[in-house]
């Protein structure tokens, strides 16, 4: 229907069969194939222009007219953002930006981004009808707890659709080159990172928080209960750091002076700030160790396989390093009560896992470069004469000793039998061995 | 246990077909005397294996004190040839003196110790260690703290090891299409596809 023809804003019964069809995201994808939407991107930019718009148009409704929420509006802001996913990524493929250039960033952006923001903790649909509102500043205290996980699998599904939205949005520089990734800064990230979006801090810390609600000791009493499927609360966390690591690159770049008007005056990445300005690190580094706590209790089960680890466990290895980089003080925090040895032994139970399986590189590297970050912090290096006791399997000789024997043997071991494609970590492992 | 691994890294490391074999090689040798020195000079107490360790590889000290450039160059690396001046400036800042120390100093007393029990235990020799002292022999060396520096190649691996992340959650973790399936990325090359770890 978009390929044949220009449409127009008023074809009514167009624009309502779109938003009231689909009942799933593979309905948007086989509505739309990959050649349909090249041709509309190339040939007529103009329909996917009136696509977007009247998706935002959808999400606008809903925030701005809490009289009107009904069930029906509700679906058609789903289907909505299943459009603006399907089409993202392909226009803002750089052979054809130049037809949405102006159309992003002449407004449509920015109004795009707030209405997700907004919708994130939207009543009666992305949160239950009774919830309190959460998008204003004075709600910071109910983002660190039970709060975030407000409502039930429905609410969580469509907070993971949002939040995978605002990835697409990010994923210009994922079809760049190298070069352009380091020479271009990226418009998408400084307008969601922009402090100044209304709610903004609030919700910054609602996703970060969000790790903080998995509480995965608390679900695992019955074996095999969480074997069978993700669940929709992981999914959540897993695009919420997803959506986190990409919002905290950062590349330093000389000059920003060609940013758009809609970008000027836009403060410092509200991510970064919101993790530099946690009073309290307790609840963070208890979330943290929880899920790595994780890895090496799924490798001592009664059971075999009869508990997993998290399906988001790489995104919170990206993410802890990031969390490392921005707070050091978060390194003595979690080795004051021990948490950072339980993290390091399931950070060298990870290494000796998977250290022959070239594809797994960049896991070992960012697991080293973590248990680096802690060493350079004091209270690790003396918490590291604990004695451990090992309760999983792991690739070094028995010993009885403390979590530095556990250290040294990985190292050692590493190094020893050292395959020809880790030898780039050898600086790490050392480093960190003469730190501590 | 763990010094005797790390001395075997050291053996290792200090060979001179690897030191010679790459512009940064001696890097490894350098950390590894900084570990070692460290735990002698700030750490005796929990020295004793270590230093067990090192007198059974007493042999390399003098390797180390008296490198010299190859005449013929290395055929693992067919780019780079290690030159005296290259030599030269790094030879010199090896921190080996606490190795000499020991090696000088408590050696003489494991092997009068061995001499007068053939059958002396691991911990025997232990204690005979735990008796010595190397106060007022060694000269105090700086310790130093390695922080990661921030970089434009960390921001790169951070940045390609998030997106690949976040493209296979959608390839392979439920759905069979994903918004990015017929896009072509270009900030990093796919060689192969693993599995992310923790998704069936």
């Amino acid at each position: 229907m978009f390929l044949d023809r220009d449409v127009n804003d008023s074809d009514t019964e167009l624009w309502c069969e779109l938003f009231s069809r689909p009942s799933s995201y593979d309905e948007v994808i086989t509505a739309l194939s990959i050649e349909e939407l090249r041709t509309l991107c190339a040939d007529r930019p103009a329909n996917l222009r009136g696509l977007v718009h009247k998706s935002i148009l959808q999400l606008e409704l809903l925030a701005d007219k809490p009289e009107l929420r009904s069930s029906e509006l509700c679906r058609f802001t789903e289907n909505a953002v299943k459009w603006l996913t399907r089409v993202l990524p392909f226009m803002l493929e750089p052979s054809v930006a130049h037809n949405f250039h102006e159309f992003w960033w002449e407004g449509m952006a920015p109004r795009l981004v707030s209405y997700v923001l907004r919708l994130l903790f939207c009543p009666s649909f992305s949160v239950p009808s009774s919830a309190p509102d959460l998008s204003s500043d004075s709600a910071k205290d109910l983002l660190w707890g039970s709060a975030v996980s407000l409502g039930s699998s429905c609410h969580w599904r469509v907070r993971t659709n949002l939040v995978k939205l605002l990835l697409c949005c990010l994923s210009q520089e994922l079809q760049e080159d190298v070069q352009a990734f380091t020479d271009h800064e990226n418009w998408w990230r400084v307008l969601i990172c922009n402090k100044g979006l209304p709610g903004s801090s609030v919700l910054s810390l609602s996703i970060i928080s969000v790790l903080s609600i998995f509480d995965q000791s608390s679900r695992s009493w019955l074996p095999y209960t969480d074997s069978w499927s993700s669940s929709d609360l992981e999914d959540l966390i897993l695009v919420s750091l997803q959506y986190l690591n990409c919002c905290l690159i950062n590349i330093p770049r000389e000059s920003s002076s060609a940013r758009p008007s809609c970008l000027q005056d836009v403060g410092p990445n509200l991510y970064t700030a919101t993790l530099q300005g946690l009073s309290d690190l307790t609840v963070l580094a208890g979330a943290l160790h929880s899920n790595f706590k994780r890895v090496t209790d799924s490798a001592n089960t009664y059971l075999p396989g009869s508990m997993r680890i998290a399906i988001f466990t790489e995104e919170l290895l990206v993410f802890s390093f990031r969390c490392l980089q921005i707070r050091p003080d978060l390194a003595s925090v979690l080795s004051a009560d021990g948490k950072a040895l339980d993290i390091t032994a399931a950070l060298m139970y990870i290494v000796m896992t998977y250290k022959e399986n070239l594809n797994h590189f960049g896991l070992l590297q960012q697991a080293l470069l973590i248990v680096q970050a802690f060493s350079t912090d004091r209270e690790f290096s003396i918490a590291l004469n604990t004695p451990f006791v090992k309760t999983f399997s792991i690739d070094i000789p028995v010993f009885s000793g403390t979590y530095a024997d556990l250290l040294f043997l990985s190292y050692s071991s590493l190094m020893q039998g050292m395959p020809l494609h880790l030898y780039s970590l050898q600086p790490t492992l050392l480093v960190t061995l003469s730190n501590v | 246990v763990s010094w005797a691994k790390l001395a075997n890294v050291f053996e290792l490391f200090s060979l001179t077909k690897w030191l010679f074999a790459g512009p940064h090689n001696h890097h490894s040798v350098f950390y590894l005397l900084e570990i070692f020195n460290n735990q002698l000079l700030y750490q005796w107490e929990g020295a004793s294996a270590l230093v067990l360790s090192l007198l059974r590889l007493k042999h390399i000290y003098p390797k180390l004190s008296s490198l010299e450039v190859p005449q013929a160059p290395s055929e693992d690396s067919p780019h780079w040839r290690p030159d005296a001046e290259w030599l030269q400036s790094w030879k010199d800042q090896l921190q080996l003196e606490p190795f000499k120390v020991v090696i000088d100093h408590i050696d003489p007393k494991i092997q009068a110790c061995i001499e007068a029990n053939p059958s002396a235990t691991e911990d025997d020799l232990v204690s005979v260690v735990k008796k010595c002292a190397l106060v007022g022999l060694l000269r105090p060396l700086p310790i130093s703290v390695r922080a990661i520096e921030p970089s434009n190649d960390l921001e790169m691996f951070l940045a390609a090891y998030s997106w690949v992340s976040y493209r296979q959650t959608l390839v392979y973790a439920k759905h069979n299409q994903s918004s990015f399936a017929g896009t072509t990325p270009k900030l990093f090359e796919f060689t192969s596809q693993p599995a992310p770890i923790g998704r069936a």
